[in-house]
């Protein structure tokens, strides 16, 4: 339990180290990263989506 | 992280089956495997591994004398090799295998990879035109092995249905059994280089984000956790292939279509950090470097929407 908080607290700390992006970026750019990141993720989700079908259809 | 290990899985795929032509047990092949991967980095320092690294790189040019034993058409090879022929048309499928092909030659994990090797490795400013000469010659190779694999299998294998590498080998055996054989080695030791670069991949990159040590260049008692993550993939990736009746092939190729998927979120980042004056200085990307590196990503994008659709709507793209 102790080393499970020890990793949250670890992972905390790097977020917390990450939350100001390094390279510097309009307001603008960061949003079109995040909606490509959603956009992207969301393909991967149709992705799984088409290997499940074809693994339960055999 | 999870596509790197899912990529490391396909590599234990890769393997297993090369050597499954030879008769060798899947598990005999994992457990080597990762004894062979053990030695390597705990035996050595960088240069150790760099140097068996290129050693298994010269071997995939096997595949060269592999082309001219099966006599190819040259007429053959500059009509269908060099002429775009797409047989079934545009469909889905055509979609997912050029998203295959594309994931089996750049993934994300190569770019975290080269990061850490530039770095592990002590490359310094003045070292920047190698590495650049280094990577144009390692694409150039790279583009020249597959041209030749293409070619082995285009003459030997045209207009036979085949799902996977191994399977290609076990045909060509039945056809040239010295061509078969080289093609078996070489996908062996395909998987046994990606293998060890990702499982590294992933280890330096654990190292980087929690502060660990994370160099070949120490020892267990210096970098503990460095090594704990490598060995903890390696051995979770490869005793997913010892599943039974797990769907290897299948597994294979949407690993490599994720990957590649996946791919414009990191190079998105790279183009930017590239353009990044205060970080990289007088190594900033040109125009002509950002048209390209904004093509490859856009040309992405597109193509896994295409694929995207044909899964949503199966019947909208012939």
């Amino acid at each position: 339990m102790k080393a499970f908080r020890g990793l949250i607290a670890k992972i905390q700390e790097i977020n917390s180290r990450y939350r100001a992006p390094r390279i510097q970026m309009s307001g603008a750019v960061r949003l079109s990263l995040m909606a490509l990141r959603l956009y992207l993720f969301a393909l991967v989700g149709l992705m799984v989506y088409k290997f499940v079908l074809l693994v339960t259809q055999g | 992280m999870i596509v790197d290990w899912l990529t490391l899985v396909t590599e234990f795929v890769g393997m297993t089956a090369a050597l499954a032509i030879f008769r060798v047990p899947p598990w005999i092949t994992v457990v080597a495997v990762i004894v062979l991967m053990a030695v390597i980095v705990l035996h050595g320092r960088y240069w150790t591994f760099e140097k068996l690294a290129l050693l298994f790189c010269a071997l995939n040019l096997i595949y060269i004398p592999a082309a001219f034993l099966v006599h190819p058409s040259v007429r053959d090879v500059l009509e269908q090799g060099l002429i775009p022929n797409f047989a079934g048309g545009f469909n889905g499928q055509l979609f997912f295998f050029l998203m295959a092909n594309i994931g089996t030659t750049i993934a994300p994990w190569m770019l975290f990879f080269q990061q850490s090797a530039v770095v592990d490795k002590g490359m310094l400013e003045k070292d920047i035109p190698w590495g650049r000469f280094d990577t144009l010659l390692g694409s150039f190779v790279t583009v020249v092995v597959a041209v030749f694999i293409v070619i082995v299998t285009g003459t030997v294998l045209s207009g036979v249905d085949i799902d996977s590498a191994a399977q290609a080998a076990a045909e060509l055996m039945k056809t040239d059994r010295y061509v078969g054989t080289f093609l078996a080695i070489g996908l062996f030791d395909a998987g046994l280089l990606g293998a060890i670069c990702i499982s590294l991949a992933s280890s330096w990159a654990f190292g980087e984000i929690f502060g660990w040590a994370h160099s070949l260049n120490t020892k267990i008692r210096q970098a503990p956790w460095f090594y704990a993550t490598y060995f903890f993939t390696l051995v979770t990736a490869g005793l997913i292939v010892l599943i039974p009746h797990a769907p290897l092939v299948l597994i294979t190729l949407f690993v490599q279509v994720i990957a590649v998927t996946l791919l414009p979120a990191a190079l998105v980042f790279l183009i930017l950090l590239l353009n990044d004056r205060a970080a990289v200085g007088e190594y900033c990307n040109t125009r002509a470097q950002n048209l390209i590196g904004g093509f490859i990503v856009v040309s992405i994008v597109v193509l896994s929407t295409l694929y995207g659709i044909t899964v949503m709507f199966p019947n909208l793209i012939h």
